[in-house]
């Protein structure tokens, strides 16, 4: 996991997995061809949502992000 | 049409529920492992992002604009994605400056400025009620579509006003410290936002596979109801629509992070940093649940006849196609949730912010209002009914010409202009006071400019000329194209040009009026709020302990006196002295003075916000002037000792910092060693164990020979018993079926021993417990070790019931027998030279445990060996006979068991005693 840890660290992963995200949000745009096709943006847009959603709830359960000392009260 | 008799009662019995909810919420959080510690609780409460604009807003949305909707939800789903970084950031800063309010958070970082809290509130009180007439709007609107009539939204308004009001008093202003969270509340929105979530699941199945056939036949009757370029969803009109697209991604981005009440709940209200973790996948699935099935809604309402200019209303007129009132007043009381749940809380942060940042100031500077300042709570309540009067009045006058979705882009547009200032000060350590005051002004100018005055230009409010022309007739300063540009939505033209203004403005002012050292410090702390540094105690000695502490305690509790209670005020004096370490002193140091205000004004920022405790602190001088001036020649004369200037020891404290990141580096490093030595130590203990039990094996290999032989012997006999009567042609049929009985008895024994050597040679360390029989676990170990006995004159005496020879219990049946062999084996080899010899089993159930006694013939263990016969590599065997890891191993596979075994002292021979739970 520290590998993990690791290596994720060094490609900023939160900040990859932003803009991999925002690219799946506006890819219908750029996909000119199929904006007509609704039924393709309705499954495009839920699906890639689902996916980041997944990879939020495997992050959580595999403690995937860096596990610093807390500062709770 | 539902009776408004029915819909009043419906509605009390509901708020009623919830304020029991509150109740226990409140009761039942100070209890340790609470509900409060749920996670689930947190994220669901974060849902409260999720108004009737989503409810209701998102379905007409959809109708008029396709998927645009959706970029609502999808913003907030990137900003989540940034969360584990920027909202772990804010909770530890909120904790470290016992912050209690968005406005709070940047007045402590821009120096502590009560102006710039002043500004920002009245911003915040401008700038979201839009969104809560919006609120105020849809609960009046959906009153008068159940109860059938048009012209009540006067009439029932202003009641709807005062159950606000008195709802957000209930729920969340019921005691003065902010800083306490609200537990009740949290649990009254994690309700309510399941509530609306089933409520409008419930309408969102009930169209599409009740009314339709699925979201693919809905989907493809769009061309029955929609014409020309409103066939395509994914945006029409006559604006450029990946701008606009973005530009709500842009809003829905930092609506969830700056939005007041997302802020109190993300916040404030967080309790547990593990919590952010959860609330990553919680919220986003919500969000994505909640809008499912809001296009087949959209679309449906349509197929199924309704007016386009209803669309707001298409889930409550749908759901009343049912025909089923209890239906139709479930997706109500979803929709009134889903705008009470805002109304409330952010009522509460506004109020807050209100009474702290603006009211009390004037408290404390005008002396015949300074009494107020013990009044706080009730001018909160009195603060929360204003901003309900000024949201009903905004939607009196521009309500109906906008639809709910326009309402709510306003409020957006405007928590957009903290976003610089925020991420500057989360960021950056340049960012100052001058640029946060100039930034936040430009952009909330332009907002105005550009977003409110066309919404009150086109509600008549204002001259139309003001449109068209432009402000003072230069058609340059037109609000809806500004400087010239034009051909982009009017949201995006205001949010283009306010982040414009704002951010250069930030900058820029900050360029040319850098920080303060004072405010430099705050920064620092900000932008290296993560890692969290180890402050050491400091002092001077007894011998600067000058300062009365008596006194100063009179200073502080007259000054905490004007805030709150004369019990908080002691408990708050007796926190602080506690958390410095000076509880039990009379005297203090000037440092430990230093250190006491600044845990007092931390408290005290929990009651009047950060900005007005600091002002307060300053100005009763607690520490004087000659302490101000012996507090800085004390932080010279320590520089001067160090004989170091401070860019030196600035350089110092970074090299240092440096070198602590490179000690954590290594530390991961060894720490992956460590793990990896610990892997391979349990796998050399796995395969000592294996070796272990087969040199048991191999000592008992001569035994087992025997045993077989014996047998063997039998059969042998029988064998030739038989041939020789078929030789002599004299067959006697008893003794012929007496010969091949014995034959088939040896051989059975034969294959039991055989059956017991191959079970006890697996291994099985690995599986998991299993239900087993006791009497199975005997059978292999006698089928092994008894023989040996019987050869070698051994007494084997067992003594055990048949309820413990059936009963069954969760083991691993080898490693069991494992132990019962070493330790008879042990047996074995203590008893073989004397006279008499015998080795006893017994076994019983005692109290809820499976009591196994092995005893021996044998003298018993000296005491002095009885410590260190568990020992690994420990034996009292000849050299070659034994391992030494017998008993080491058979205690560690006790222990695996939750079990013990022991030696019995009070026995007059050697008896070890094993217990296992036999409810494993």
């Amino acid at each position: 996991m520290n590998k993990w840890r690791h290596l994720l660290g060094k490609i900023e992963f939160h900040f990859f997995l932003a803009m991999l995200t925002i690219l799946a949000f506006i890819w219908p745009f750029l996909t000119t061809p199929n904006l007509s096709n609704n039924l393709f943006v309705f499954k495009f847009l839920y699906g890639s949502w689902f996916i980041v959603i997944i990879i939020h709830f495997l992050m959580d359960r595999f403690s995937i992000e860096e596990n610093e000392t807390e500062d709770n009260s | 049409m539902i009776s408004p008799t029915l819909l009043i009662i419906t509605l009390s019995i509901y708020l009623l529920l919830l304020l029991a909810v509150a109740n226990y919420g409140e009761k039942i959080s100070k209890r340790p492992y609470s509900f409060f510690q749920n996670p689930y609780v947190y994220s669901l409460s974060l849902a409260v992002y999720c108004t009737s604009w989503t409810y209701y807003g998102s379905v007409g949305t959809a109708s008029n604009n396709g998927f645009l909707f959706l970029t609502i939800y999808l913003g907030p789903t990137i900003a989540i994605v940034l969360w584990w970084e920027i909202l772990r950031k804010l909770t530890r800063l909120k904790n470290r400056f016992n912050m209690t309010s968005i406005v709070d958070f940047i007045s402590v970082r821009y120096n502590k400025s009560e102006g710039l809290a002043i500004l920002a509130t009245l911003f915040v009180l401008f700038g979201l009620t839009p969104y809560i007439s919006l609120q105020l709007k849809a609960i009046i609107q959906t009153l008068n579509i159940l109860s059938a009539t048009t012209d009540n939204q006067v009439k029932i308004g202003p009641y709807v006003v005062l159950a606000m009001t008195l709802c957000s008093v209930l729920f969340g202003m019921r005691k003065l410290n902010t800083t306490e969270r609200h537990p009740g509340m949290v649990l009254v929105l994690a309700v309510e936002c399941l509530l609306k979530l089933g409520a409008f699941l419930a309408v969102g199945i009930f169209v599409t596979y009740f009314l339709n056939h699925g979201v693919t036949d809905i989907l493809s009757k769009i061309p029955q109801v929609y014409t020309g370029d409103q066939l395509s969803f994914m945006g029409h009109g006559e604006h450029h629509e990946t701008l606009t697209w973005i530009t709500y991604l842009i809003l829905g981005f930092s609506a969830i992070l700056f939005l007041p009440r997302q802020f109190h709940i993300a916040v404030i209200e967080n309790n547990n940093e593990k919590h952010i973790k959860t609330a990553k996948w919680v919220l986003p699935l919500y969000l994505f649940l909640i809008n499912l099935f809001v296009l087949p809604i959209a679309v449906g309402g349509r197929i199924a006849g309704l007016s386009p200019l209803k669309a707001d209303y298409f889930v409550l007129m749908l759901a009343q196609l049912k025909g089923n009132t209890f239906f139709t007043l479930l997706v109500f009381l979803g929709g009134f949730s889903a705008a009470a749940g805002m109304i409330m809380i952010e009522t509460v942060t506004i109020s807050t912010m209100i009474s702290n940042n603006i009211f009390l100031p004037v408290f404390n500077r005008t002396r015949p209002l300074s009494f107020l300042t013990r009044h706080l709570l009730k001018t909160r309540w009195l603060c929360a009914l204003m901003i309900m009067i000024f949201s009903y009045i905004y939607m009196l006058i521009v309500g109906d010409q906008l639809n709910l979705v326009s309402i709510g882009m306003i409020s957006f547009a405007a928590v957009l202009q903290f976003a610089p200032l925020i991420i500057g000060a989360l960021y950056s350590t340049k960012g100052s006071k001058a640029g946060a005051y100039a930034g936040f002004t430009a952009g909330a100018v332009v907002w105005f400019y550009t977003l409110v005055v066309p919404s009150l230009v086109a509600s008549g409010f204002l001259d139309q000329s003001i449109a068209t022309e432009g402000l003072f007739h230069f058609s340059f300063l037109r609000p809806e194209a500004l400087f010239g540009l034009e051909g982009v939505s009017s949201l995006t033209h205001a949010v283009f040009w306010s982040m414009i203004f704002n951010i250069s403005c930030y900058i820029l002012f900050s360029l040319l009026f850098p920080p303060s050292v004072t405010e430099q410090k705050i920064a620092e702390e900000f932008v290296k709020a993560l890692p969290r540094e180890n402050n050491e105690d400091f002092d001077l000695g007894p011998d600067y302990e000058t300062i009365s502490l008596s006194h100063k305690k009179n200073d502080i509790q007259e000054l905490l006196a004007r805030y709150c209670s004369f019990e908080e005020a002691e408990l708050i004096w007796k926190t602080s002295l506690q958390k410095i370490g000076i509880e039990s002193k009379e005297k203090i140091s000037v440092l430990k003075l230093a250190e006491l205000t600044s845990e007092v004004e931390k408290a005290l920022s929990g009651f009047i916000g950060t900005a007005a405790a600091h002002n307060s602190i300053v100005r009763s001088q607690i520490i004087g002037p000659a302490e101000n001036e012996s507090l800085t020649q004390i932080y010279s004369g320590l520089l001067t000792n160090l004989r170091i200037n401070p860019a030196e020891l600035k350089k110092q404290i970074i090299l240092y910092r440096e070198k602590e990141k490179l000690m954590q580096k290594e530390t991961e490093v060894l720490a992956d060693l460590v793990q990896k030595k610990a892997e391979e130590l349990e796998e050399q203990k796995n395969l000592t164990f294996h070796a272990s039990k087969m040199a048991a094996l191999g000592e008992m290999a001569a035994g087992i020979a025997h045993e077989i032989n014996n047998p063997l012997s039998i059969i042998s006999l029988n064998n030739h018993m038989l041939l020789h009567q078929i030789e002599q042609d004299h067959v006697d049929k008893e003794g012929l079926k007496r010969f091949v009985k014995n034959i088939d008895l040896t051989v059975m024994r034969i294959s039991k021993i055989i059956t017991g050597l191959r079970t006890i040679s697996r291994d099985d360390s690995k599986e998991d417990f299993a239900m087993n029989r006791f009497g199975d676990i005997l059978d292999d170990v006698l089928a092994l070790s008894g023989e040996k006995f019987k050869v070698h004159g051994i007494e084997l005496r067992t003594n055990i019931d048949d309820s413990v020879v059936n009963l069954q219990f969760k083991c691993r049946r080898v490693q069991l027998s494992q132990v019962l062999i070493n330790l008879l084996g042990n047996a074995y080899d203590s008893v073989e030279k004397l006279e008499h010899p015998w080795i006893s089993l017994e076994a019983k159930i005692n109290k809820g445990f499976l009591e196994i006694r092995v005893s021996d013939s044998g003298p018993g263990i000296p005491l002095e060996l009885q410590e260190k016969i568990f020992q690994p590599f420990f034996t009292t065997k000849e050299v070659g006979k034994g391992t030494g890891l017998g008993l080491s191993l058979s205690s560690s596979i006790i222990r695996a068991h939750k079990g013990e075994i022991a030696i019995d002292n009070s026995s007059p021979h050697t008896t070890f005693v094993i217990k296992i739970p036999i409810t494993l």
